[in-house]
């Protein structure tokens, strides 16, 4: 009983790990082989200013984790990035003097809420799939970006929204920091708070959600309103990295969030995944383009290598998925042709 | 007896056996149908019949045994094949493309062709209104059959199959959706078809219509056929009696005490065509059986009560409160407990750990006042405890639901809603599925409850369950309450008279 016992710990373990370590041991032989080309690459100040790259399309991947947790997609979020980086970056000499740093960031948190409590509203409320509900609302926020931009860049002037992302703490950029710490949160929130665990659960099964007392539209909103806030705090540092806003940025921004989330290996059924994984494979991107500027690799054949990548991870998903069902079914089989000669 | 014997059997299969992860479906099955007869098969849920019925049409493949039409060995490896060799299956649940018009599904994969590439359409919708026209039914040949209703979607399936050509028609349960009116076209259809010669085989848990229509049966019981022959030698009894098998033992019902006051009151629970007029009190301490065979509609009513799907009319009361149908959520904060009869889809949260499966009811309980975190301290405690108190065996709390054996997930799911402290529980087959260990200890958990005042509603479809942990049963037929039997009065036999609408018998 014992040994069976630490025999099935010690498997179960081994293909827990297995999955969880993947994105990281990709990350590692990437880092490790280009370092072996150029040495340069492992340079203190060169990894410190790859994470610092990786943090804010990570900060935006972890919304999205909980998003495709849950079984949804939000295709807003690229849209939503360009209109509240404009409102954050012309609200900001008027609002600034008046709610403070502190107040300003929570302005726009909220507006990023209140987007995505839209978004949550018309897949909750009006029962439109969250596909098509947040494609239309891509159009609609985007358009909103321009109106308020009047279609012009908007310049950032003001030296304490500079500060906010571009700054660092002995060496460490700050917005790698607010990354971490986001992480963090994400990963609390999605295992250790009510929350979390109703995503996870209307993720595995909305019709057991329901039956368990879990108002599922209450979770839909919350949900959106999450991704929302998220896509805020990467607008704002996005703002100020890029000393400016662009009501034409962030253009493929959603695909390449989701992207990320796959990379980390959260299942696009919905039910599972991992905020840390997500942190990890944000870093793996960064780290990938960082090494095309390092071996000088033609922009085009980027795009493709990127392409690449994304196909090589979703493929494996796959082919571990299908190796599991054949070894289970194998084993069942086994279980049963045993019990049959026992009965029979 | 002789008629049977002078004709060669049309279809028949030989020692069939089918097993499923832990349940043997079919354990050696012999049956034969003979042209132009209509041969009923009869047997409680889950005694075999619709296995069978997949076997024959291609569905399931046999693990071992034979299937011959005509005497010659066919090897049924797809439903398509089935019907290649002549057989044609009409499921309960119908199987056919809602957004397709009539001839559209009647001619699919085999659409008549103009110019070798164009589907004639003319051609199609001719042909089919001149086959609804034989079969004397009034169905519009081009209407999306999403539009019809059950009965004519039934008719359109009859009708796929006869313009197949198929010698061998199995109907499973085909009366379960028409009306009195539409059922006698049916017989009409299946005596027409009798004298063309085909083989009808028919599934029904209606001694009427099998009494009305068959010339041959055969019996059905845990994968065996216990019984069978010409009709006109049976009686129903005789045909019921076979169907339960067992000798009815004397049961070790356990008399607790029953509380006197109603911890659910049901009055007068109706629903359009689902269910009609159902009253029935559940006493604190008491477990009270709901039994009736597939499609009678206990388990609608169940859902109802919890709040799952609405009903028209009629009231519950809750602990001597009024319900009010505002769904699972207000039900569970009143009390109510409820056990889903799909544990896969309705129940487990595959992916999630078994701890916090266990937990998912009680989220509030267990959260801090002030930051909302839960504490894993009260979490580890709720699951342990429950671990110890129903035996639940899983390697450790975080691991993944989906990897433990049905028994356990079941109990685990038991110990979800247990967690929340509700007075009234539903289960629904709690025991399906779960190996015999896990069950006896389900028993028990059922038994501990009771003492401690907890009313439990089972609705199960495994009588001698029902016989060894209820103290008293009502049955339902085609929605309606056809018998409330008290613990004296309970026996195999009679639930089964009462479920297939051979008595009303009250208490």
């Amino acid at each position: 009983m014992n040994e069976s016992r630490t025999s099935f710990w010690r498997r179960l373990a081994a293909a827990a790990a297995w999955r969880e370590r993947t994105v990281f041991m990709a990350l590692a032989v990437l880092f490790l082989a280009v370092s072996a080309v150029n040495p340069r690459f492992a340079a203190l100040s060169n990894v410190l200013s790859i994470l610092g790259d990786s943090a804010y399309i990570g900060i935006a991947a972890i919304g999205m984790t909980l998003c495709i947790i849950f079984g949804a997609f939000d295709l807003s979020i690229g849209a939503l990035l360009a209109l509240l980086s404009v409102a954050a970056v012309t609200w900001a000499p008027v609002l600034h003097p008046v709610t403070g740093t502190a107040g300003f960031l929570a302005v726009i948190a909220m507006a990023g809420a209140g987007c995505g409590l839209v978004n949550g509203a018309l897949v909750a409320g009006l029962r439109i799939p969250a596909f098509i509900a947040t494609l239309g609302m891509m159009y609609v926020y985007r358009g909103a970006a321009f109106m308020l931009s009047g279609g012009q860049d908007q310049r950032l002037a003001d030296d304490w929204f500079l500060a906010l992302a571009n700054g660092d703490l002995a060496g460490v950029p700050v917005v790698f920091m607010v990354f971490a710490v986001l992480v963090l949160l994400g990963t609390l929130l999605l295992n250790r708070h009510p929350l979390g665990r109703r995503i996870q659960a209307v993720g595995n099964s909305p019709k057991a959600a329901r039956a368990a007392g879990i108002s599922v539209p209450r979770t839909t909103l919350a949900v959106f309103a999450i991704v929302g806030v998220f896509t805020a705090i990467a607008a704002v540092l996005q703002a100020s990295l890029l000393r400016g806003a662009q009501p034409g940025r962030g253009v493929e921004f959603e695909l390449y969030v989701i992207a990320t989330v796959v990379l980390g290996g959260t299942s696009l059924d919905g039910g599972k995944g991992s905020v840390i994984n997500t942190a990890i494979a944000a870093v793996l991107l960064a780290t990938l383009q960082c090494s095309f500027s390092f071996l000088t690799v033609n922009p085009y054949l980027q795009k493709i290598i990127i392409g690449g990548v994304l196909l090589a991870a979703f493929s494996m998903n796959y082919l571990r998925e299908r190796a599991e069902q054949s070894r289970r079914r194998r084993a069942q089989r086994i279980k049963q042709t045993g019990k049959d000669k026992v009965t029979g | 007896m002789e008629e049977t014997n002078n004709q060669s059997p049309l279809v028949s299969a030989h020692g069939i056996r089918k097993s499923f992860p832990g349940v043997v479906a079919l354990d050696g099955v012999d049956f034969t149908a003979q042209a132009s007869r209509v041969h009923a098969v009869v047997g409680e849920n889950g005694a075999g019949k619709s296995t069978l019925m997949k076997v024959l049409g291609g569905v399931y493949q046999q693990d071992a045994g034979t299937v011959l039409m005509d005497g010659n060995p066919v090897n049924l490896r797809s439903p398509h094949q089935a019907i290649v060799a002549g057989i044609s299956v009409i499921y309960q649940e119908l199987d056919l493309a809602p957004h397709l018009t009539a001839a559209e599904n009647i001619h699919l994969g085999r659409e008549p062709r103009r110019h070798g590439v164009l589907t004639d359409h003319a051609a199609m919708s001719r042909a089919t209104s001149a086959l609804f026209e034989e079969m004397d039914v009034s169905i519009p040949a081009d209407v999306p059959v999403g539009q019809l209703s059950l009965a004519d979607r039934q008719m359109v399936e009859i009708a796929k199959a006869i313009s197949r050509k198929s010698r061998v028609i199995i109907m499973d349960e085909p009366t379960s959706s028409l009306t009195e009116r539409e059922v006698g076209v049916l017989y009409k259809i299946i005596r027409r078809l009798r004298e063309q010669g085909c083989a009808i085989v028919y599934i029904s848990h209606r001694f009427k219509e099998i009494f009305d229509l068959a010339d041959d049966v055969t019996v059905m019981r845990d994968g065996r056929v216990v019984g069978g022959g010409l009709l006109r030698d049976f009686d129903r009894a005789a045909i019921v009696r076979m169907m339960v098998g067992r000798d009815v033992q004397e049961n070790s019902r356990r008399t607790g005490q029953v509380g006197s006051e109603a911890a659910l009151r049901v009055q007068g629970l109706s629903l359009q065509g689902v269910f009609n007029d159902v009253s029935f009190d559940l006493h604190a301490g008491e477990t009270l059986g709901m039994c009736g065979l597939a499609g009678c509609g206990r388990e609608e009513v169940a859902r109802a009560l919890f709040g799952l799907c609405s009903y028209d009319r009629g009231s519950i009361e809750l602990l001597g409160k009024p319900l009010p149908p505002e769904g699972p959520a207000a039900a569970i904060r009143r009390g109510l407990g409820f056990l889903s009869e799909d544990r896969r889809s309705e129940g487990i949260f595959a992916q999630m750990s078994v701890s916090a499966n266990m937990t998912l009811m009680i989220l509030r309980r267990l959260a801090w006042r002030v930051s909302g975190w839960l504490s894993s301290a009260a979490e580890r405690a709720v699951v342990d405890s429950h671990t110890v108190s129903m035996k639940i065996r899983y390697a450790f709390p975080s691991q993944e639901v989906r990897l433990l054996s049905g028994g356990n997930q079941q109990k685990v799911l038991l110990a979800r809603i247990l967690a929340t402290g509700c007075r009234v529980l539903i289960l629904c087959e709690p025991t399906r599925g779960v190996d015999i260990g896990a069950k006896n200890e389900i028993y028990a958990l059922l038994r501990e409850l009771n003492r401690q005042g907890v009313a439990v509603l089972l609705i199960s479809s495994d009588l001698p369950e029902v016989l060894e942990v209820c103290h008293r049963a009502v049955v339902m037929f085609q929605g309606r309450l056809a018998g409330n039997l008290a613990r004296e009065a309970m026996s195999e036999e009679a639930i089964m008279h009462c479920a297939t609408g051979l008595a009303g018998g009250a208490a």
